[in-house]
């Protein structure tokens, strides 16, 4: 129904429009580095992903993650190389080696043998303080092969006084298939927030999640995690929830950045976690 | 003795001087053959350079000394009336302008309008007939495209009705046809406006310098008078083009006292190819509107008119015979209704009145139907706004050295942001959901066009308005000034300052003029939009040459101006598959702009050879704290250099010539310069050292918003019309050629690939080639 919508304008358009190349100087940008990296103090292990950005015009590069990237991330009075680990296609570092303390600031610089370099600062916030959280989960429907229901956590915590703060609320399934031999995660979405005329006060929220457990299968608990994260944090995640891809009746949305000579993303959070069994 | 005597005389004259008496001169123009009321007529008496101008109701009113007399009388296109009378009582006269003729010289030295005389600045009028001789798109003459033809306006995209006035957005402008507020001014998705140039008296823009009588829209009041219909004789006209014909009425009812006029338009692309259908896919589009009023003068000081206009765009298709019988059927329809009764009553013969009741409605619809076995599905969704107005204004005319005008207007809204009805064989609950908002906008107003001195002449204005929504009260005074300096007996220099409120918004994502374009109201959390503006000016006739030069400056400032949140769409205000509703207030933004410019005019409205030249130099800036990450950018409609030329000539009786010239810096738009990909972070693997949980996205860099240029824009347009007096009527033959050097204009940008399918290419779509129209009317 909604293509017939979509497709109303073009009906008139379809009989007289014409289609050539823009007769205009497009925009010539070369390819850049792309750095997506997050901090925090609860990660076991440091990780940054590194690519090139494809330009929109012009022929077309390799744009998957590059393996020959030197990537140095610096703080604490110290830095730490971070090595590339095929596995994840990642940069990694242990945080045992190079730990990220809430406050500091931190320096990402990365470069590649051809000669782009980038980089990017970013300040990791405090944890969120006196978190606690309830579920209360309920079998909503039953049917022959399976039932459905939702868990709906309740949370609250403290907001730092005197400054903008910004929360990221994920919570997960901890499921288990009976095909399986594992524990499977499953994100079921986020939140994301601000403690827009709420500063310094209590704040509390809650957030339902709703699933379908077929017979056999069981869903053992819900994991969540609160970050509190900085702006950088934010935005990026802000933006990339916005993004509507090539929807041509939304407006386009720019992607945050805070890579200089770059694109991509250095933030950093600080984050509680809770696990409800059911 | 003598010496006292002389003293005496001497004294009594100074006296009766100072509390000379005074009379007034009123009364009605009219236009000779039709006695169709003339709005907007100069009423001056030489003698002293007194003078006014008649209202909207062709009323005049002018109280000066008793004196000797010379009343001179003008209006574009009509023969001058000139009356030299000793005033020695209060006298009423009707004054009958007869139109004319083609290729007369106009016997008189004095121009027919004037732009240095008044203190309004910022405004155009437009002749009608100047608009039915401008060539247009496929023959459809319309008025709103010859309004983008003017300096400070102009058009959003290719071919398309919309406009910008100063660098506001689209839904700053208040289109009122006859006192009612046309909501969506579009047919066929934006490319025609609703307005029959048949069924029009007058049409006249305002820019900026709004006298306090106006309110409501931050940018521009674009208002246009019905016809009253001819009182003295049965008339018509009649046309058929390449997409509608049309048909226009007029008459009395009672000789000399009351008259009608009917007035309609109609496509007929979906009769032309349904017969050429398939029996089982049938679809099709059509629009039509009718105008139409009535009027009757109850008595001298007396008189009523009923206008309205109903108008309506359909879309259609229907698939029948598919597996199992099934079947499904989509409509969409739109379209505006608007009724005014007006009440005018002269008072005395410096007060008039006008008393309007007013209806306006706009109302979107979208059916789905499905059948398929024994299953049925329907669902049906609508959109609008419905208005309910009651005004009353008054003009007074105490002396020549005071024109004043006050009255109070108050408007009921009531908005249908979204309405779902869905039926089911599903599922056996219906649904039905409708959240209806109301509101209330009011305003009282006063303004006085004051004459200082013979020099300088001032328009003191103040308006409040006041705006009522969900127990949410706005109260905001708007005070109005304009000033005129005469620098020479042919030019001066004019100011004014102002400040607008708008206490409406549009929902629109593509400024179009699309039929989902939502009106909604300022609520208590998305505020109502306010401007400020001033602008400067130097006004010149040129009578010689019968010429008239304005060239203004302008600043305007708004704030709360409403901004679309990023990946914001409002295509529809709810999902009517899921029934949900989406919020708007969580999609839209408050911000503010700014915009400044130069304007110059150059423009001649009467003789053999009449148009205008038209240039606008400007900058559009917009700025909000969630777009563009806080930094200000070009608003789309920045535009920094617009020409406009337009030349009608008459070469003979009956052949007119007519050609149009535009040119437009770019639009700003946003063109993704790279992609690549990211993911989220994901907490639980870093955590845990889970396997990854993130999602990669893959994004698009666009550069700063709207960083990229679109091609300017140019376009020339010419027509010729060849008119010949028949036995029983006069019929015209117009050729026409839109875009006549076939310049492909971008309508918008893609990225596609070159023919080998390696690289990628920014590939434009442009609408209109060089379109040549033939349309043929008769008038009898």
């Amino acid at each position: 129904m909604k293509k017939i919508l979509y497709f109303l304008p073009l009906f008139f358009l379809a009989f007289t429009a014409c289609e050539q190349d823009a007769n205009v100087d497009v925009p010539e940008v070369d390819p850049e580095l792309v750095i997506n990296c997050f901090i925090t103090p609860q990660d076991s292990i440091i990780r940054a992903k590194i690519s090139l950005s494809q330009p929109v015009f012009g022929s077309t590069i390799n744009n998957g993650p590059l393996t020959d990237a030197t990537v140095t991330l610096y703080g604490n009075s110290s830095s730490v190389l971070l090595t590339y680990n095929a596995n994840t296609d990642s940069y990694e570092a242990a945080a045992s080696t190079f730990p990220i303390l809430g406050g500091n600031e931190y320096h990402i610089v990365v470069s590649i043998p051809s000669g782009l370099n980038a980089d990017a600062y970013t300040i990791v916030p405090s944890a969120p303080v006196n978190f606690t959280s309830t579920m209360n989960d309920t079998i909503t429907n039953q049917d022959p092969s399976g039932y459905e229901g939702q868990a709906r956590i309740t949370y609250s915590f403290d907001d730092p006084a005197g400054q903008q703060d910004f929360y990221r609320f994920v919570p997960y399934h901890v499921s288990y298939a009976q095909w399986s031999i594992d524990t499977s995660f499953q994100r079921v979405g986020w939140e994301l927030y601000t403690d827009d005329n709420a500063d310094g006060t209590r704040i509390s929220r809650n957030f339902t999640s709703y699933y379908y457990v077929y017979n056999g299968d069981s869903i053992l608990a819900i994991d969540v995690y609160l970050m509190h994260g900085n702006y950088d944090y934010y935005s990026f995640h802000k933006s990339i929830e916005n993004y509507s891809g090539d929807n041509p009746f939304a407006e386009p949305t720019l992607i945050y950045t805070n890579v200089n000579n770059g694109l991509g993303i250095f933030a950093a959070a600080n984050g509680v976690y809770r696990r409800h069994w059911r | 003795m003598s010496r006292i005597l002389s003293s005496l005389i001497l004294l009594l004259s100074a006296i009766t001087l100072s509390a000379q008496t005074k009379y007034t001169i009123s009364g009605y123009v009219r236009e000779k053959s039709s006695q169709e009321s003339l709005p907007g007529v100069a009423v001056v008496n030489l003698k002293t350079k007194s003078g006014t101008v008649t209202n909207n109701y062709g009323f005049y009113s002018l109280t000066i000394p008793a004196d000797s007399i010379d009343l001179f009388v003008t209006y574009v296109g009509y023969q001058p009336y000139k009356a030299k009378f000793v005033l020695t009582k209060d006298t009423t006269i009707t004054i009958e302008l007869g139109v004319v003729e083609l290729n007369t010289v106009v016997i008189t030295d004095e121009q027919t309008e004037r732009v240095s005389d008044g203190t309004q600045m910022s405004t155009v009028s437009i002749p009608i007939e100047q608009i039915k001789a401008i060539p247009a798109l496929l023959g459809e003459k319309d008025v709103l495209k010859v309004v983008q033809l003017m300096p400070g306006v102009h058009a959003g995209n290719e071919g398309s009705s919309g406009f910008y006035v100063r660098g506001g957005g689209a839904d700053q402008n208040l289109i009122i046809l006859d006192d009612a507020t046309v909501y969506n001014a579009y047919h066929l998705f934006g490319f025609f406006s609703v307005f029959n140039g048949d069924a029009l008296k007058s049409v006249e823009l305002t820019k900026g310098g709004f006298p306090a009588r106006y309110g409501g829209r931050l940018s521009s009041v674009l208002e246009m008078q019905m016809k009253e219909g001819n009182k003295q004789e049965f008339h018509g006209e009649a046309g058929i083009g390449i997409i509608s014909s049309r048909l226009t009425l007029e008459g009395p009812i009672i000789k000399g006292k009351s008259s009608f006029l009917v007035s309609g338009r109609r496509t007929y692309i979906d009769a032309l190819i349904y017969p050429f259908l398939p029996p089982d896919q049938k679809f099709g589009y059509f629009f039509h509107d009718f105008n139409a009023k009535v009027n009757y003068d109850v008595n001298e000081n007396n008189r009523l008119y009923l206008s309205g206009y109903f108008g309506k765009d359909k879309f259609y298709a229907k698939f029948n015979g598919g597996p199992g019988g099934a079947s499904d059927k989509a409509s969409m329809d739109w379209g505006n209704a608007t009724a005014t009764l007006r009440w005018n009553h002269l008072w005395t013969d410096k007060l008039f009145s006008n008393t309007s009741f007013i209806f306006t409605n706009y109302t979107l619809g979208i059916g789905y139907e499905e059948h398929y076995q024994n299953d049925d599905f329907t669902l049906k969704y609508s959109s609008g706004i419905r208005d309910f107005s009651l005004k009353h204004d008054f003009d007074f005319a105490p002396s020549p050295d005071h024109f004043i005008k006050f009255g109070v207007v108050s408007t009921y809204h009531r908005f249908n942001p979204s309405a779902i009805v869905v039926r089911s064989s599903y599922a056996p609950d219906n649904m039905l959901k409708q959240k209806i908002l109301e509101a209330y906008e009011s305003g009282i107003y006063i303004e006085d066009d004051w004459r200082l001195t013979d020099r300088l002449k001032i328009n003191l204005g103040f308006r409040l308005s006041h705006f009522n929504t969900q127990k949410k009260h706005y109260f905001r005074p708007e005070p109005r000034v304009a000033a005129r300096f005469m620098l020479d007996e042919n030019s001066s220099l004019k100011a004014c300052f102002t400040i607008m409120n708008q206490y409406l918004h549009l929902l629109s994502n593509t400024g179009v003029g699309l039929p989902t374009d939502l009106w909604v109201p300022a609520t208590a959390n998305v505020a109502p939009q306010q401007s400020w503006q001033v602008a400067m000016g130097y006004a010149r006739d040129i009578p010689k040459y019968k010429l008239m030069v304005t060239a203004e400056a302008y600043y305007k400032q708004s704030s709360d101006v409403l901004g679309y949140k990023d990946g914001a769409s409002f295509l529809l205000v709810g999902d009517f598959e899921e029934g949900s509703e989406i919020s708007w207030e969580k999609n839209v933004t408050s911000g503010t702009g700014e915009s400044y410019g130069f304007e110059l005019l150059v423009q001649r409205k009467v003789g053999k050879f009449t148009g205008w030249v038209g240039y606008t130099l400007s900058w559009t800036w917009l700025q909000f704290d969630s777009i563009n990450f806080g930094k200000k950018y070009y608003a789309r409609q920045d535009r920094r250099n617009d020409i406009s030329v337009v030349g009608i000539y008459n070469l003979s009786d009956n052949i007119t010539i007519s050609a149009t010239w535009v040119f437009g810096t770019g639009a700003a738009i946003t063109l993704p310069q790279a992609e690549y990909s990211v993911v989220d972070h994901d907490p639980a693997s870093g955590q845990q050292v889970l396997p990854q949980n993130n999602w990669q996205w893959f994004v698009s860099d666009y550069g700063e918003k709207n960083s990229f240029r679109m091609e300017a824009y140019h376009r020339m347009d010419v027509g010729v019309q060849f008119r010949k007096q028949m036995k029983h009527w006069e019929r015209t033959f117009e050729v026409s050629f839109y875009n006549l050097y076939n310049h492909k204009n971008p309508f918008f940008y893609y990225i596609g690939y070159n023919n080998s399918g390696t690289e990628r290419r920014l590939k434009q779509v442009s609408l209109f080639p060089i379109i040549p129209s033939v349309s043929w009317t008769i008038k009898f």
